[in-house]
């Protein structure tokens, strides 16, 4: 089913726009990467939000390097790489040919108590790491958001928005973690949707 | 040194409680920590002479804590005692690294110890935590920690310690929960196996604060 008509905010598929994205990929001096805030549509979130609920959410438990739930979440990830759109500016903003790549996603839940902590047993590959934010509600305060580094000791925060994309071009040693969720978040949960394309 | 010279010296008698300078009741911690779960451990109540851990908290109460946070832990943590000037902070870390102190855990641990120790104070606050991980690192033998609060089970900070999988060598259940408890002090032996995390705090208004570090070999 062609969704493209409304998933992606109008505003981010404009020429112009575009454009103005890739300056600002490129000239982060931290990392190549973007954080785009309201980047999908309301409607289309809110169909994913009620996707999420009813997905099956398996244990995915490794002490000594993250603590979460996850689940395929093969709906969203379909719809995601069938949509023209959004595969062509991700191919602009990265100058990249997504056929020659190969894609994984997943959707990660975390709780009061879970964390993902950096691990040299993490994938170094060079490539393309895009981070959907689906959690409608969230403070920061309460752990939970993205912090990539570079392994200078050097941190780069990504804060937490509702149906924000943000794409960062994964170099070696560029890893994140999810900061742990304390115990204000209560009983909500932060979903991450993750995607990784690679060679 | 003879562990009779040890507990009659100067030093024990100033700085330990008069029931541990006892060789039976060091017979008896010896055989707990030689038959504890899921890796060797051994919990101390009341060890130090109260007007000794109250002077000790005065002064710790003073030192300037640098706040520190990673994916791995967010806590506020003091340099090396050595490093400090407080008086008494340098003298319980000289304490903590006589030869006497030293006999005294080499005998209940079986260990040979050098006089390389980690001295340092630490704060946890409301969501400060330390997650699980084996604390190995060049030559630790032995990590130790004196409480110098009390935290109940629902204010978190507990220390638990996990099991551990053989063929993965990875952590998985927590068998033992020790809670802060003002003047204990708890020694366990550093593996790749031992696997320990300080839970959450989950109060307001209470700290977990303690004086922890590392004995070497």
């Amino acid at each position: 089913m062609n969704e493209g008509n409304y998933m992606i905010e109008k505003n981010y598929l404009e020429e112009k726009a575009i454009k103005q994205i890739k300056q600002q990929y490129d000239n982060n001096k931290f990392m190549k990467s973007i954080s785009l805030y309201g980047f999908f549509e309301d409607k289309f979130l809110n169909r994913i939000i009620d996707e999420v609920d009813n997905e099956l959410f398996e244990k995915d438990h490794s002490l000594m390097t993250h603590r979460r739930y996850k689940a395929s979440f093969e709906k969203l990830g379909n719809r995601i790489l069938e949509n023209g759109d959004f595969l062509k500016l991700i191919e602009e903003i990265c100058e990249i040919k997504l056929e020659k790549y190969s894609i994984h996603y997943e959707l990660h839940r975390y709780k009061i108590g879970d964390y993902k902590i950096l691990s040299d047993g993490d994938n170094n590959k060079k490539g393309i790491e895009l981070i959907i934010d689906l959690t409608p509600v969230w403070d920061d305060e309460n752990g939970g958001y993205l912090i990539y580094t570079n392994g200078d000791g050097e941190f780069y925060e990504i804060p937490s928005s509702y149906g924000s994309l943000t794409i960062v071009e994964r170099e070696k040693n560029l890893q994140y973690f999810v900061k742990y969720v304390n115990h204000y978040a209560k009983n909500v949960p932060k979903y991450i949707f993750s995607i990784s394309i690679e060679n | 040194m003879d562990l009779e010279n040890i507990i009659s010296s100067d030093k024990f008698i100033k700085w330990v409680q008069e029931k541990y300078l006892n060789v039976e009741i060091i017979e008896k911690y010896k055989k707990d920590y030689d038959g504890s779960i899921p890796f060797k451990n051994l919990n101390l109540r009341d060890f130090l002479k109260n007007d000794m851990l109250e002077k000790l908290i005065e002064e710790v109460m003073e030192i300037d804590f640098e706040y520190k946070i990673s994916d791995l832990f967010q806590f506020a943590q003091s340099q090396d005692f050595e490093y400090l000037e407080y008086d008494l902070l340098k003298e319980f870390k000289i304490f903590l690294k006589s030869e006497e102190f030293l006999g005294y855990i080499e005998y209940i641990t079986d260990l040979k110890l050098s006089k390389n120790v980690d001295c340092m104070s630490s704060i946890y606050s409301d969501t400060d935590y330390l997650l699980c991980h084996d604390d190995e690192l060049d030559g630790r033998k032995i990590a130790f920690m004196l409480y110098l609060t009390s935290l109940d089970e629902k204010d978190g900070g507990q220390l638990y310690l996990y099991d551990a999988d053989d063929d993965t060598n990875s952590p998985v259940n927590i068998i033992k929960k020790i809670f802060p408890n003002k003047n204990q002090l708890t020694l366990f032996e550093v593996t790749e196996k031992s696997f320990h995390e300080v839970g959450e705090i989950i109060s307001e208004d209470k700290l977990r604060v303690s004086i922890s570090g590392w004995f070497y070999e």
